[in-house]
């Protein structure tokens, strides 16, 4: 059968699945509506006292955060549950049934597990970037609708990634979950706030190394012109479609090389 | 009493043997603090210090606050909610109830025990590597002795507390949704996050009426002598009148919980 008419039966078949938990589904919108409103809440009580974070207003704080946790979202979407799963799979011998499978076990994972406790992530992070766009007075124009939806996709592929390579270090380690959270807990907060708060060595490693910089500082300095915020070329402003691609992509290796190893211990 | 001792001593062996999540948990910890240390430079913009409800507060202040907090949340995360709800859910908690001990003394020891290994492996990297960061500070005497009597004292109300919502596991099959909006509440008005008296009107009035400012807030505040002698020693007094209160919840939960009861099976 053609894998995207089975992508899509999977798909609707959890849907199925979530409206036969109307409860737990509505729970889970309000838990994260609940955290994540703490979070903007967070940023207002900031800046109630204090003008400016190193020349970033409240609204351009918050364009920043809302650009994380829209494509945070998007990404837990797909990947939030297969990747924490994967560790408990394979230590119980489960991921077996995914590789008999007549489908790409990556495609397989992703199609049955979609998590939609992220739906409220992505609305009300949308709504606010909106907001964000029109207080910080950004135009609509053609050139940044094509740049927003690139950037968006872009640093989408980028948070996929992320949680990815934190999943597939379960076929090396017993329980990956504390690398995932590292990741997606940890070291994503950095770009919470501008990196342009952090010292050299800090921004350096968030573009270089774990370039969670790319999903929201660098596309937040193409629109709002931050292009001397002390960038270290200003050309990285449009690399995050680029970064995006590469880092996916590696990742992907990562997961393949992991399949194999699996295999390969037979258990 | 050796009894008791002794669920202590298991409980830190256990939580030492988990390593990983350890290390996780410290490095997690020390990111967040040069988060907080960075954006309090940032937010200050050169200046030394800045005007509060509460006092002046330098940017020293600020930094001594991330970093003492930071060390005050190793005694704060437990997984006494899960660990209460998940025996009342599986019925493992009928079983734990005809053992001759007393159950809430028995999760205290557990908490005590993570606690005391948490010291050396969590919380002495965290001071070092922030002191060593950042710089250090000390009070005098007087308020170093109130600190550690308030830090106790909040660590009572944030067990009572998380025991409460465990016990709620006796009517509600699933409790994470609580522990998660009960964190977010933590977040914000414990003052873990940003110190209350940054606070808008609005919140600060708020956060009068919660216990959680008692768990963070108030022993940081006594910590860098932002209250006087007298101040702090009312803090101590609230935080008992809390912990009576939270106390008597707990109690009158368990009686009715307990009471309502029904294992099937097993």
């Amino acid at each position: 059968m053609d894998p995207l008419v089975l992508f899509l039966r999977h798909a609707s078949m959890s849907f199925k699945t979530w409206m036969e938990y109307k409860y737990a589904f509505f729970t889970n919108q309000f838990v994260q509506f609940f955290t994540y409103g703490t979070n903007y809440l967070g940023i207002w009580i900031l800046f109630d006292k204090f003008d400016s974070m190193k020349g970033w207003s409240f609204y351009e704080v918050v364009f920043l955060y809302s650009l994380n946790l829209l494509t945070y979202g998007l990404s837990g979407f797909f990947f939030w549950s297969p990747m924490k799963q994967l560790g408990y799979m394979v230590q119980h011998g489960d991921f077996d049934s995914i590789l008999i499978r007549p489908m790409n076990p990556f495609f397989h994972m992703i199609a049955r597990n979609f998590n939609t406790s992220f739906f409220v992530n992505i609305v009300m992070a949308g709504i606010v970037f909106g907001i964000c766009f029109n207080r910080l007075g950004i135009a609509w124009s053609p050139a940044n609708i094509f740049w927003l939806v690139i950037f968006i996709f872009g640093a989408f592929l980028v948070q996929c990634s992320m949680f990815i390579f934190g999943g597939s270090l379960s076929f090396w380690v017993v329980n990956s979950s504390p690398f995932i959270n590292t990741f997606i807990y940890g070291i994503r907060h950095f770009v919470d706030y501008p990196i342009s708060v952090y010292d050299t060595v800090i921004r350096a490693l968030l573009t270089f190394v774990v370039p969670y910089a790319f999903v929201n500082f660098y596309p937040a300095a193409y629109f709002l012109n931050k292009s001397d915020d002390m960038l270290f070329f200003p050309a990285l402003q449009y690399a995050t479609p680029l970064v995006g691609v590469i880092l996916f992509l590696l990742a992907y290796k990562v997961w393949s090389i992991g399949i194999r190893r699996y295999e390969s211990t037979g258990s | 009493m050796r009894l008791y001792l002794e669920f202590v001593k298991n409980a830190i062996l256990a939580n030492s043997t988990y390593r990983v999540n350890l290390f996780i948990r410290l490095l997690n910890r020390i990111i967040e603090l040069f988060i907080f240390a960075s954006i309090w430079k940032a937010l200050y913009s050169g200046a030394a210090e800045t005007t509060s409800n509460m006092g002046v507060i330098s940017l020293n202040d600020m930094i001594m606050y991330s970093i003492i907090s930071s060390g005050i949340s190793v005694f704060i995360s437990n997984n006494l909610i899960s660990d209460i709800s998940d025996k009342i859910r599986t019925g493992q908690i009928a079983l734990d109830m005809i053992k001759p001990i007393n159950f809430k003394a028995w999760q205290l020891c557990n908490v005590i025990g993570t606690n005391i290994s948490g010291i050396l492996l969590e919380l002495v990297p965290v001071l070092v590597i922030g002191g060593l960061a950042f710089g250090f500070r000390v009070p005098e005497w007087k308020y170093l002795i109130l600190f550690f009597i308030s830090l106790a004292g909040g660590i009572a109300i944030n067990f009572l507390i998380t025991y409460i919502l465990g016990i709620l596991g006796f009517w509600f099959l699933e409790v994470s949704h609580f522990e998660r909006l009960l964190q977010d509440l933590v977040k914000v008005f414990s003052g873990a996050w940003f110190p209350i008296w940054f606070f808008p009107k609005v919140l600060i009035g708020v956060s009068g009426y919660l216990p959680f400012k008692y768990i963070y807030f108030a022993p940081v505040s006594i910590y860098l002598s932002k209250v006087s002698i007298p101040g702090a020693l009312s803090i101590l007094v609230q935080q008992l009148i809390w912990i009576a209160v939270l106390f008597l919840i707990g109690e009158v939960l368990w009686r009715k919980g307990t009471a309502k009861l029904v294992i099937q099976g097993g």
